[in-house]
């Protein structure tokens, strides 16, 4: 297949503007990767809230529990009987995608509390209410229940929403119709006076979605003993009613007609109360989730199988058999090759770069191996003597390092293996970036995999900007069996962090701050991956001295959210020791996605952890720069004039 | 619509003609272009028996000075001024719409001082709650736009925080409808990528300005919107003409051939007839379509410099 089949597999890449179909066609089961049981999904009669970071796969998983992609699982299986099929599962799901821009229409209206409360379960409602519908009229078209039992559901839905045609495609167009007259009552109501009292007359019912509910299941013998599942992506953009859907949540008993399943972000519950005095809580009126890979390896799998299903479907990489990843990435970097592109040849520069006296410099020097040189001088610099460097160095590379040796060249030896091979490796690659001013390199699957920290939809984006940057002649490397090129894969990466930062610097929740913080602190971070003598070898970790204050102060505490929120910062799911002999409390770490702005390691190192205070936190949520910028002042400012030239008469 | 259907004349070179008018709506930043159509209406002594100025608190710095309220008021029998506050969006429709303009009263608009939003919602008042059906609109165009450091990476017309929103008077919810987004390009960075991933729609069509007003503008839009471009695929992409609101609606008018069961939701970036063109198409659509906007905490009033060709646009909703 010619290269002019190609297309970027990875364009179009969130599974939010998939129809289900496509939902389908690109499931991967993440029950593997994520500790998620799906038979809990279908079938728990409490709710469950699935929490995962933006792109982490939560609407993947509430689409795969809708019935249209339970109706197209079951097609493909060639299942005869397919609500049958769906039933066995335990669930049907009706999917509901909470937009943001809604939430602060209604937030926005200027009219009474109570109106907008009103508006807000009406149209939520109304949504919904469609939504079931449509399922009924698609299981109805398809005979896949008795008629009869549908008759006797159109007759039941009829008296319990007040409708007066039987035909469910009728009463849809009803229920758009109610929805299209609050449209418009929200497009005038500003211009007319007596508009609430207006809008009370074209409420045509509440609760609807109960109603519904509780008639599907008094009528539909199949769905007795079946979970109506009330599927509510993006909870995390019901802001300003989060406490009506609360309750929601805190109502399901074992009488409700329908459970919840919610998609949302972590910190995307901005509260737990409900309109009553109590609060919902975890492990009593809900179930939360958390989608967190079980391990490296799992999630390695799971995006492998992720991007060959988008490989495949594109005839240049499937004729080709350019569906495997890792072979199109690479697997593994490789530091060494790395670093001899970043000295090209001239590993002596450096010791002039850091003053090293001749004398030692024969000690520390070694020739085509400039990390190994670069762990030299990092001993040497911590005050190793250099003979015993080199001693070390030698006796590492004839393999007789012995931790248990009584000799003390032996015993240095280990110590060096142990830092060279692996604690220290990626450390000296930051240092020598550092040194030559070289961007660091970012390139292979391994890499990739780690940078998008367990979300799925960060690695397809890093494909994405990888694979945008290929030309025929890259294409035709792959076909020759060559990987893409470190240099457009770093592009890749770098494109990805700097999207990424731009998009959370335009969000309106603290979107300024988010961006500052990521920016100084990893501003911070950068400096010590430069440090010569690698005293906190890649940091990306921090924790706050006194949290508790932190959480004090509204604001503050909100942007600390937010930031968990939006993916800029990650919060370690255990409590570690925050830095080194320092008390128990939550650690956090930059975003991976962001490190090649930074020039930083992707991988996440224990030890030493940058602790904040409450000052110094806020330091870093401001503006270091303010104030360079160029300001301008009024004084600079002329009024205009109608007349440029004179008064005219 | 066709275009030449309804007029659309340059009213800064030669002869034009044009009715007296019983209002006059407009309103200014700090680029000299705002002020220019009310010029050449005073210079061809067109008379004007209200004048009502728009005042945003949302552009930063501008001010009236007691000279040009003076100066404002040798051009009309009355002027009005409707202050509009950073809090209350929307107040300017509320207070256009109790000054008494009558449905068959001769209206000219000048969009050109008008930040998008305010052009879309103005429009709605005219037509839908005063009911007029005919006006005039005007445009003055740049002759700059003003880069920072003369890169046109850093063009920026919106300062702050964006909150991206429906305007409330193009509010419609689609019943379930799938979601279409149209994206009309403008230069800004970043904000086409942030309205895409806020709505994250069914299927997107982005808009380019071209041809634009001056060659290289189509081919800076495409690079500010880089980030937009490359997530969607470049096959999303197609163009209308960047000074013409009936190409917009000719553009949108067939984006809804191709997509009739959706709900438009439409946000222009782009120019301001761009903005016109998709306000005419969603007066008459207001069904199927929804208009959206990154509403900025403010807007810079000086984001273009000098003053290019003055347009007036006889419309008919």
């Amino acid at each position: 297949m010619t290269i002019s089949s190609y297309k970027n597999p990875f364009i179009e890449c969130t599974a939010r503007d998939m129809s289900y179909e496509e939902v389908f066609r690109f499931w991967c089961s993440p029950f593997g990767c994520y500790r998620l049981d799906e038979g809990q999904l279908f079938s728990s009669h409490t709710p469950l809230i699935i929490e995962g970071a933006r792109g982490s796969g939560k609407t993947m998983i509430l689409k795969y529990l809708s019935y249209f992609c339970q109706k197209e699982v079951a097609l493909d299986k060639k299942e005869e009987d397919v609500v049958g099929y769906i039933c066995k599962k335990g669930g049907i799901g009706f999917y509901y995608r909470y937009n943001a821009h809604f939430d602060k229409l209604i937030h926005d209206l200027s009219c009474s509390d109570e109106v907008k409360k009103e508006l807000f379960c009406y149209y939520y409602d109304l949504f919904l209410s469609l939504e079931i519908l449509n399922v009924l009229e698609d299981i109805q078209k398809n005979l896949y229940v008795d008629p009869k039992e549908m008759d006797l559901l159109a007759d039941r839905i009829c008296s319990a929403l007040a409708l007066e045609d039987r035909d469910i495609k009728n009463m849809k167009e009803t229920i758009s119709e109610w929805t299209y007259e609050i449209d418009e009552w929200i497009r005038n109501y500003k211009y007319y006076s007596g508009s609430e009292e207006r809008l009370k007359n074209m409420i045509h019912g509440s609760d609807m979605v109960r109603k519904l509910c509780n008639c599907i299941k008094s009528c539909i013998s199949r769905f007795k003993n079946v979970e109506l599942l009330i599927l509510i992506d993006e909870y995390e953009n019901v802001k300003y009613f989060q406490e009506i859907t609360n309750t929601w949540i805190r109502r399901v008993d074992s009488l409700s007609a329908c459970s919840y399943r919610i998609g949302t972000r972590p910190q995307g519950i901005s509260t737990y109360n409900t309109e009553f005095s109590e609060e919902i809580r975890d492990g009593r009126d809900f179930i939360l989730c958390p989608l967190n890979c079980v391990n490296m390896k799992s999630y390695k799998e799971f995006i492998k199988e992720v991007t060959f299903r988008r490989l495949n479907k594109i005839e240049f990489f499937k004729e080709n058999s350019l569906t495997d990843i890792t072979r199109i990435l690479g697997t593994r970097e490789n530091f060494d090759d790395e670093a001899s592109r970043i000295v090209q040849n001239k590993e002596r520069d450096i010791f002039d770069k850091l003053h090293i006296p001749e004398n030692v410099i024969d000690y520390l020097w070694c020739e085509g191996h400039p990390l190994m040189q670069m762990m030299n001088i990092v001993w040497y610099l911590r005050g190793k003597q250099p003979e015993m460097i080199q001693k070390a160095q030698n006796a590492y590379l004839s393999g007789t390092a012995d931790k248990y040796s009584e000799d003390t060249v032996l015993k240095e030896a280990h110590k060096y293996k142990l830092d060279y091979s692996g604690k220290y490796r990626l450390q000296l690659l930051c240092v020598l970036c550092g040194l030559y001013k070289v961007s660091k390199s970012y390139y292979s699957f391994n890499t990739f995999a780690y940078l998008s920290t367990g979300v799925v939809n960060d690695f397809i984006s890093l494909c994405r900007n990888t694979f945008y940057h290929l030309d025929n002649m890259d294409l035709e490397d792959l076909l020759e069996g060559k990987t893409i090129s470190v240099r457009i894969q770093t592009k890749g990466a770098e494109d990805t962090a700097n999207e990424q930062l731009n998009q959370i610097q335009v969000t309106d929740e603290f979107g300024s701050e988010m961006y500052n913080f990521a920016m100084n602190i990893g501003y911070e971070f950068e400096i010590m991956h430069k440090d010569i003598q690698s005293k906190y070898p890649e940091t990306t970790q921090f924790a706050f001295e006194n949290e508790a204050e932190i959480d004090a102060d509204k604001r503050i505490k909100a942007i600390k959210d937010c930031m968990i929120k939006w993916g800029v910062i990650q919060k370690k799911s255990r409590r570690q020791r925050i830095s080194i002999g320092m008390k128990k409390g939550n650690l956090y770490n930059l975003n991976k996605i962001f490190m090649p702005i930074f020039n930083m390691s992707y991988r996440t190192r224990g030890g030493f952890n940058y602790v904040l205070k409450k000052s110094m936190f806020e330091s870093l949520l401001g503006d270091k720069n303010q104030g360079n910028d160029e300001e301008e002042t009024d004084d600079g400012f002329r009024q205009m004039n109608l007349f440029e030239e004179g008064f005219v008469q | 619509m066709r275009e030449n259907s309804v007029r659309m004349i340059q009213i800064d070179q030669g002869d034009f003609f044009l009715q007296d008018m019983d209002c006059f709506l407009f309103s200014f930043s700090r680029e000299e272009r705002c002020l220019k159509v009310l010029n050449l209406l005073h210079r061809e002594n067109i008379k004007i028996k209200k004048l009502i100025l728009i005042w945003y608190e949302k552009y930063d710095g501008v001010t009236i000075s007691d000279q040009l309220q003076s100066e404002l008021q040798t051009c009309a029998d009355s002027l009005q001024i409707i202050k509009c506050n950073m809090s209350n969006e929307g107040q300017d429709g509320v207070e256009l719409s109790r000054t008494g303009i009558g449905k068959n009263d001769q209206v000219g608009f000048d969009i050109t001082g008008f930040a998008i939003p305010d052009v879309f919602r103005i429009l709605y008042v005219l037509n839908r709650i005063m009911g007029i059906d005919s006006i005039n609109v005007f445009y003055t165009e740049p002759k700059y736009y003003c880069y920072q450091n003369g890169l046109f990476t850093t063009y920026t017309k919106n300062a702050g925080k964006c909150s991206y929103k429906v305007i409330e008077e193009y509010n419609n919810s689609g019943s379930g409808k799938k979601e279409i987004l149209i994206c009309f390009l403008g230069f800004d960075r970043n904000i086409s990528k942030y309205v895409y991933d806020e709505v994250l729609p069914y299927e997107i069509v982005v808009v380019n300005g071209f041809p634009s007003y001056l060659p290289k503008l189509k081919d800076i839009s495409l690079v500010n919107n880089y980030e937009l471009i490359t997530t969607v695929g470049r096959d999303k992409v197609i163009s209308s003409r960047a000074n013409s609101p009936y190409a917009a609606y000719n553009c949108l008018k067939n984006v809804a051939k191709r997509y009739d069961e959706e709900l438009m939701n439409i946000c222009v970036l782009g120019t301001k007839p761009m903005a016109l063109g998709a306000a005419l198409y969603a007066l008459r659509n207001l069904r199927k379509v929804k208009i959206s906007f990154p509403f900025p905490e403010k807007y810079r009033s000086d984001s273009s410099a000098e003053t290019g060709e003055s347009w007036c646009y006889q419309i008919n909703i």
